[in-house]
């Protein structure tokens, strides 16, 4: 087997008594899109919050392309190429749609405060980045919508907008957590084939939470599915949505 | 005869003008951090007073040793001698002012970056009262311990860097040329910053930090950078008023002012520069035209104290204000980079093909 990007080893998290994650072990593969389901409250959102620096988890190990994250800030977790989406969008409100998207552009030298006020340091960065942002407003239909404010947008448009600027961080593997929830179908399609295409031409690597697999599960190439913070299956999709701890899980205390 | 009524109210011109570049520099330096950052610095009146303290205290200081052989600096003797001093010396005048600033910068910027340790740690309310109470203790302390500032008497003798020139309005009028040129430089040099991806990075993280660390922004970097360039520039307009006043007095630096430049950075527009200078001159006129002053240059007599009038005034404006136009008279507006001029361009085309 390959060596995984995305190594999550015996990965425990409580809030208080509360056991969020119970020992969770991933490995995901490169250039794969993979799925992360589970009914609500299993621990899916919690997982991407100890991966990627939210919170620290109790027990385990996390690695990203052999270097070890556990622990490691947010801001540092995106440098290494992972990021990740909010389930609740968290757009910069006062800021246009293009500069939402501009904001998430990797290593533009006019960052740092030193080079701002020379225009010369980073006019090219920030025409790379404008032509990048027109071509993701372009796939996610949020042309029109460019120099719009972010808290005018409809709670759809502002989850295509945290879509967007994962698209435009550059990374090589993005974590969504449900991305497609309040997404039109046809556009939920686009923009699960859009995944596809990176994956398939830059190489992109995904880990998708969704709820919604009547759409989601046609796109990805391996599952994992938790319960009660506890990892209950993995493998190819039919596989995994026929395994029976996964129908109990989503039946729940009702069967 | 007009000329000698010009004469006559030269230093009320350089006085106006003077105290609109020290506090358009002040709003200008709050609005980088609160108005693009989102750190509720109520206390920045504080990095101007250490502007203040560091302009008296090393002039007199060091004038005194190196020139005047000792003696207490808030002796009014040797508060002359300094005069006398500068009078003589015209680069000895201008040299400690120059001194003064670039020590100024230097020291307020040091202690934006101490107070930037809280503005990491707490919620906004929270920060804001803390913010506030650094302030209050600063100016506590300076008011009590006379090695700083004098005490309460205040220190004079910081003389005019263009003390030298003999006709005391001329060195009035230069000075204040060179307060406005100052001030311009600020609003050019700050405007540069802020429109650049490093103004938007500054807003990431006033709107979502969260988002903003997820997105790779190291918030702890961008606001620490906000408070200790914004309070270097606060310093500046410290300096620049002690040399003007040509003292320091402790109780000029009580939190109030502080709100007098918060209310021109909100009327003028948030995390908008230009909008900025139009917010600081309307309340610095405001500030100017309702004073007892004023007043008696008219020749109008007043039986009350109107600077009641006044705060009352500025009342009305910031409610007004905040009721009907939050945003400010002038709103912020997207940082203007080249992007946003292709951004432009890339619509106008499309719009022309179809
Ligand atoms: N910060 C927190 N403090 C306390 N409890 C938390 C916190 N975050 C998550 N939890 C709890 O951990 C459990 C897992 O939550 P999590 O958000 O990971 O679920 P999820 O699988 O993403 O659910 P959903 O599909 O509804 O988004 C829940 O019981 C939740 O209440
Ligand atoms: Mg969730």
């Amino acid at each position: 087997m390959r060596t995984p990007i995305l190594k999550v080893g015996d990965v425990t998290k409580t809030f208080g008594g509360l056991v969020a994650l119970d020992k969770v072990r991933l490995d995901i593969q490169e250039r794969l899109i993979t799925m992360l389901i589970g009914p609500n409250g299993s621990g899916k959102t919690t997982l991407i919050n100890v991966v990627t620096g939210f919170y620290k988890p109790d027990n385990g190990r996390v690695f990203f392309r052999g270097i070890d994250i556990t622990g490691k800030p947010p801001h540092e977790v995106y440098r290494l190429g992972l990021v990740r989406t909010f389930q609740i969008p968290l757009p910069f409100q006062r800021l246009t749609v293009l500069e939402n998207l501009l904001a998430a552009y990797r290593g533009n030298p006019g960052e740092s405060i030193l080079k701002a006020p020379l225009k010369m340091a980073w006019r090219e960065a920030e025409e790379e980045a404008v032509d990048k942002a027109f071509e993701i407003m372009e796939h996610l239909k949020l042309t029109h919508l460019w120099n719009s404010r972010a808290y005018a947008l409809s709670g759809g448009q502002m989850k295509l907008l945290e879509i967007g600027r994962a698209l435009m961080s550059g990374a090589t593997m993005i974590m969504m957590d449900e991305p497609i929830a309040g997404i039109n179908p046809a556009l939920a399609h686009e923009i699960f084939e859009h995944m596809q295409n990176l994956r398939d031409k830059i190489g992109v690597t995904f880990l998708v939470i969704e709820h919604r697999l009547e759409i989601a599960l046609k796109y990805t190439d391996y599952v994992y599915a938790l319960a009660n913070g506890k990892l209950v299956a993995e493998g190819r999709p039919e596989a995994v949505m026929a395994d029976s701890r996964v129908i109990e899980s989503y039946l729940g205390e009702a069967m | 005869m007009v000329l000698d009524q010009l004469y006559a109210i030269t230093p009320l011109v350089t006085t106006l003008l003077t105290f609109y570049s020290v506090y358009l520099i002040l709003a200008l330096s709050l609005n980088l951090i609160y108005g693009y950052c989102g750190v509720p610095n109520f206390g920045h009146v504080f990095f101007q007073s250490v502007g203040a303290y560091v302009a008296g205290n090393l002039t007199a200081n060091v004038m005194n040793f190196m020139f005047l052989g000792g003696g207490n600096i808030c002796e009014i003797a040797t508060a002359e001698a300094r005069r006398n001093l500068a009078l003589a010396n015209p680069a000895i005048a201008m040299g400690f002012f120059i001194l003064s600033l670039a020590v100024g910068i230097l020291v307020g910027g040091f202690f934006g970056y101490i107070a930037s340790y809280p503005a990491l740690r707490l919620k906004e309310d929270y920060l804001a009262i803390t913010l506030i109470f650094i302030g209050e203790i600063g100016r506590i302390i300076a008011r009590n311990e006379a090695s700083i500032a004098c005490g309460l008497v205040g220190l004079t003798g910081i003389p005019n860097p263009f003390i030298w020139v003999g006709d005391p309005n001329l060195s009035l009028i230069i000075y204040t040329i060179m307060a406005v040129i100052i001030a311009a430089i600020i609003f050019v040099y700050l405007q540069r910053l802020s429109n650049s991806p490093f103004g938007r990075l500054l807003k990431s993280v006033r709107d979502d930090e969260i988002a903003a660390a997820s997105l790779g922004k190291d918030i702890a970097k961008a606001r620490g950078w906000a408070m200790i360039l914004g309070s270097s520039i606060a310093a500046v307009a410290g300096v620049l008023k002690v040399f003007y006043a040509q003292g320091v007095f402790a109780d000029d630096y009580i939190p109030l002012t502080t709100f007098v430049v918060l209310s021109m950075v909100i009327l003028g527009g948030m995390a908008n520069n230009r909008g900025v200078i139009l917010g600081a001159l309307l309340i610095t006129l405001l500030d100017f035209l309702v004073a007892p002053s004023f007043f008696r240059l008219i020749g109008v007599e007043i039986q009350f104290d109107i600077t009641y009038i006044k705060y009352i005034i500025t009342g009305i404006v910031i409610i007004t204000v905040l009721l009907f136009r939050p945003q400010g008279i002038i709103p912020e507006k997207p940082v203007e980079t080249i992007g946003l001029k292709i951004a432009r361009q890339n619509i106008k085309r499309e719009k022309n093909e179809t």
